[in-house]
């Protein structure tokens, strides 16, 4: 393990990424990617009588699923790194509170799955652990009753509005084994630029993005042109315009192999979700799901894979906090 | 290319610049039009009671009623949601989703 310039962190003996799973709604299942995923739910509540309880089973089953996709038991797994948007992330620890696993929470609202990667490849890099599980979820409906209005409600949608994404998504890393691997990580800092819309969280990501890529490319010496694909979390249609035009105001043109997992998971017009997805299962299942295959099958070679999240919580909103924005990158090799 | 993230409040008018606004006009013309309709439909619904002999309070009860049973039968259809979203009201959504609660209720009965 180096330390890169001044955030970056080679990772000398390259964490492989062994195994992945994906389970996301109803909603997920009738966009693009749908194809993509392991297993797509027919209703949001799967058989529960709260969203919330339905959101811990999402994340509960997709973490088994990459348990037996991966056929290393689930003894052999030394550390469960795991997140989610609702209070106390309630979702992950309740869900996986019978895995038997040392278990860290991890938050950094729709960032923490790469933050989750992030830990544990330095936990394996560092040799404290063989095997670590990452896993986030988030559920449209708990979100939407935490962060904005009540459903019942019935609220509008302004056009700047993303979906939050309902599933989870789950990633086994390993020192040994075959798979695509993680070579970097670049832990992103908080950047608030005096967003306070909380319906245009594309907007308040994006200086986040921005600020790490940045460092990225100074820390490694690298270009957008060294990477095959160049993929955000959640910037949605908005987020992902201007991290482009920022980028060009440091003359870096990304536009040809820069996309966001909220503008690939929904059909914008077809299924009405205005700026794109989000949360933390948006990057979660489209990783987890489309880029690890890609990465298989060496169609994608090079990956940096950066998870953006609002800092934010109905409280600070309420009080009319600004919105601080963080994101997380790694770079993935197959 | 200036950098608007130089200050934040640059940044907010460069968002501002970038953000689309919600058609505002389209969706209050809607508002108007399918609100008064459905006005118009309570008081036609109103004026045939009277037309029987119901007293003003009775009349009200009913045209509360068959415009809850009406907006309840379309949510079965999923009709509802999509005036609802066409509309553009926010009264007019809470009466959707109290219809879809209900359906639901049904439904699971």
């Amino acid at each position: 393990m180096t330390r890169i310039g001044k955030q970056t962190i080679g990772l000398d003996n390259r964490p492989v990424i062994i195994q992945t799973a994906s389970i996301v709604g109803p909603k997920e299942a009738q966009g693009p990617m749908a194809g993509y995923f392991d297993h797509c739910l027919e209703d949001e509540f799967w058989g529960e009588k709260t969203w919330e309880k339905a959101e811990s089973k999402i994340i509960k089953e997709t973490v088994n699923l990459a348990i037996s996709k991966s056929g290393i038991s689930s003894s052999a797994i030394d550390f469960c790194f795991a997140g989610d948007l609702l209070n106390q992330c309630i979702s992950s620890s309740f869900g996986l509170r019978d895995a038997n696993i040392p278990f860290f929470g991890v938050f950094g609202a729709c960032s923490t799955f790469v933050e989750s990667m992030t830990l544990g490849s330095i936990f394996i890099e560092s040799g404290a652990a063989n095997n670590v599980i990452c896993a986030t979820s988030s559920h449209f409906c708990s979100a939407e009753k935490q962060f904005r209005f009540p459903l019942e409600l019935g609220n509008q949608r302004p056009p700047t509005s993303q979906w939050t994404v309902t599933g989870s998504g789950c990633s086994i890393l390993s020192s040994s084994g075959e798979g695509p691997c993680i070579t970097h990580v670049t832990p992103g800092k908080i950047v608030d630029m005096g967003i306070k819309d909380a319906n245009n969280m594309g907007a308040a990501m994006a200086p986040a993005a921005f600020d790490t890529l940045m460092a990225h490319f100074e820390d490694t010496g690298r270009k957008p042109s060294d990477y095959d694909a160049i993929v955000t979390g959640d910037l949605g249609y908005i987020g992902k315009d201007i991290l482009e035009d920022l980028c060009k105001t440091k003359g870096y043109n990304i536009s040809h192999n820069y996309d966001d997992c909220g503008v690939l998971m929904f059909d914008k017009l077809e299924q009405d979700t205005h700026s794109g997805g989000s949360g933390c299962a948006c990057i979660a299942t489209i990783f987890s799901g489309y880029f690890y295959k890609q990465l298989q099958e060496r169609k994608i070679k090079k990956l940096l894979l950066i998870a953006t999240g609002a800092l934010m919580n109905s409280t600070s909103s309420q009080q009319g906090e600004s919105i601080p924005g963080i994101a997380h990158a790694i770079a993935i090799e197959s | 290319m200036t950098n608007p993230i130089e200050t934040p409040s640059t940044y907010n008018k460069y968002v501002d610049k970038k953000s689309p606004n919600s058609p505002i006009f389209k969706n209050c013309f809607n508002a108007f039009w399918v609100g008064g309709l459905i006005c118009s439909i309570g008081q036609i619904i109103f004026d045939f009671c009277k037309y029987q002999g119901l007293e003003t309070a009775s009349a009200n009860t009913v045209v509360s009623i068959v415009l809850i049973g009406i907006a309840a039968f379309l949510t079965g259809l999923n009709i509802f949601n999509k005036i609802g979203k066409f509309a553009g009201a926010r009264f007019f959504n809470s009466y959707y989703r109290f219809c879809e609660f209900y359906c639901f209720t049904c439904y699971r009965v």
